[in-house]
């Protein structure tokens, strides 16, 4: 099975990039969007270097430590991130109305156990905005919220030793008090 | 960004992934890290309780926090009668009150903390019996200062202790810098006084023909010291030995503007003068406080008469130091000041904080007078320096805000 890129970006030149995903699905990319992907680049920049590949468009770049359901999200989010700012070029403001737009109407369709893949992939793929955006996303689901609350949502269990939690409670009592229901 | 990207290669080796699951217990702390940083300091507390690697995270990030990126909060009495030793904290970014139940209760401070100074988070405080110490209410940690010596009778001292010392400084971090030194304004003739951490006295600062000293502020290691003639002195700590560096003339400006004041004859007004460093001049601001007759009910029904301050107006001044004049100055930009009986202090672009304002609090519980009043701590607000409007950002039930509010920037690491 393979995903196909939509809608290329006319700004960008119409070079494909092939990405590999760890179980074993191929994407074709614009080049554009690829290189919004740190690692890729980076990996891409290397094999010209190194003279291997003289056409770009039949390079197929492994990523062995990511799975196609992020790497999917990833494609879309960057699509949409590359397009708002194509066309807001002249004008910020503009762009970022649109781009905090998109980003809300995106964590709509988002579960917070996708956050954590979309993290770790756009972490290992280094692509920079993608990797702000979801931790933002992950603070604010968690500001104001109890330490129970929050155990839950990332589904960890508390490993301190017996009294440690207690002292530290007790300690900034303050800081615990006022938070939103569960 | 190029050297960024060289970080992470990719390896062809094939194999298991390595982390394509998703628990978050896996999350490295480099990213646990980035979804900490996104949230205000406060926010980061409690999540230290949530397992040992959330603690290690955000002590990480504590270590990078500095607190001249936090707003101030406005420290309140509890509202209860008889608990002196519960406070409020208002966090004015959040407009969120914190309570601290027992905050002050510690061996050594006292049934009724007197706040005298507060500066990078470190409160200066007097016990019942008029002895100074250093706490942070946020760390919980304090600090013992030599005794204050005195000749009031044992008796009067818990009164009295208000005249002791009426304003300290830090000229340091205590968090940061062991060898920190506190300068206090003290006694009735509002003399200066200086120890370092350690010393077993206090050391005079002024001698017997000096003035009578209005406000204190350090800033890199010298103290600025504004007196009743409006001249200032500069002191360097840096070197092995005290030098006084500078002294800058009476503020002859100030007669110029005296003739188009507002206030200029009116008796119900009276004047609290403070010297504020921002990031690149020496601020002089003077705040006009009007007296009003305010009537209220008491709990038998009759009537009482108390006396009401209220904040009207500021004039701020900049040091021309080589002119060595005062020059008044009509804008602060984007700066926002914060002024009471703490360190004054200013910032530059402050998070949801009015720019070209004068955050003030209540700081006129010196008045012999106004001690006997049961009334008093309110005149708290926030003066703009645009359209000169005064507006109040907190209201409190309470007839008499005793303590009276302390701008306090938190510093709990």
């Amino acid at each position: 099975m393979s995903n196909q890129s939509e809608s290329p970006n006319p700004t960008s030149s119409s070079n494909k990039i092939t990405l590999k995903t760890s179980d074993n699905e191929v994407f074709e990319v614009e080049e554009a969007v690829a290189m919004k992907f740190c690692t890729v680049k980076q990996y891409f920049d290397d094999e010209n270097n190194n003279n291997v590949t003289s056409g770009t468009s039949t390079t197929l770049i492994p990523l062995p430590n990511v799975e196609s359901h992020p790497l999917a999200i990833l494609i879309t989010y960057c699509k949409k991130h590359l397009e708002i700012k194509a066309n807001n070029a002249d004008n910020k403001k503009e762009m970022e109305i649109d781009m905090e737009h998109y980003e809300r109407e995106f964590l709509k369709n988002v579960m917070p156990q996708e956050l954590t893949e979309l993290i770790l992939a756009a972490n290992y793929l280094n692509f920079k905005e993608a990797l702000d955006f979801f931790c933002r996303a992950v603070a604010s689901a968690i500001q104001n919220k109890s330490v129970e609350y929050v155990r839950k949502f990332f589904g960890l269990e508390s490993d301190f030793k017996p009294g440690e939690e207690e002292k530290l409670r007790e300690e900034f009592a303050w800081s615990f008090e006022g938070v939103d229901e569960d | 960004m190029a050297e960024s990207c060289k970080r992470r290669r990719i390896s062809t080796t094939k194999g298991k992934p390595k982390c394509s699951s998703s628990s978050w217990s896996d999350l490295p702390t480099e990213l646990l890290e980035l979804i900490l940083k996104k949230l205000s300091f406060v926010d980061v507390i409690p999540f230290k309780a949530v397992c040992s690697s959330w603690r290690s995270a955000a002590a990480q990030l504590q270590s990078q926090y500095h607190s001249i990126h936090i707003t101030p909060w406005l420290m309140l009495p509890n509202g209860q009668e008889d608990d002196h030793t519960s406070r409020c904290f208002l966090n004015l970014a959040e407009n969120k009150v914190y309570k601290f139940e027992n905050a002050f209760e510690f061996e050594g401070l006292g049934n009724d903390p007197w706040c005298v100074g507060s500066s990078h988070g470190w409160l200066v405080i007097l016990d019942d019996e008029a002895n100074p110490l250093v706490f942070n209410p946020f760390s919980r940690v304090q600090i013992e200062l030599p005794l204050f010596p005195n000749e009031f009778n044992p008796i009067m001292i818990h009164f009295l202790r208000k005249k002791l010392i009426t304003k300290a400084v830090l000229l340091a971090d205590p968090s940061r810098c062991k060898n920190f030194v506190v300068v206090v304004i003290y006694g009735f003739l509002s003399r200066l006084a200086f120890c370092k951490h350690g010393d077993t006295t206090w050391t005079n600062l002024s001698d017997a023909a000096d003035q009578v000293y209005r406000d204190i502020i350090c800033h890199n290691n010298q103290l600025y010291a504004l007196d009743d003639n409006l001249s200032v002195k500069v002191w360097d700590f840096q070197g092995p030995s005290l030098n006084e560096i500078v002294t800058i003339p009476p503020l002859t400006l100030l007669k110029d503007v005296d003739s188009t004041r507002k206030f200029s004859r009116d008796i119900r007004v009276s004047t609290q003068i403070y010297l504020v460093k921002t990031s690149s001049e020496i601020l002089f601001i003077e705040r006009f406080i009007r007296k009003s007759f305010k009537e209220l009910s008491t709990e038998d029904g009759t009537q009482t008469v108390v006396c009401s301050c209220s904040t009207k107006l500021f004039y701020v001044f900049k040091l021309n130091l080589r002119e060595q004049r005062w020059e008044k100055v009509e804008s602060l930009n984007d700066q926002v000041l914060f002024l009471g009986g703490n360190q004054s202090i200013s910032f530059s672009g402050l998070d949801r904080c009015k720019p070209n304002s004068i955050y003030f609090t209540d700081d006129k519980w010196n008045d012999e007078y106004d001690t006997e009043f049961s009334y008093g701590g309110h005149d708290v607000g926030l003066f703009n320096l645009d359209d000169q409007s005064i507006t109040h950002f907190f209201d409190s039930d309470l007839e008499k805000i005793d303590p009276p509010p302390f701008w306090i920037t938190p510093n709990p690491w």
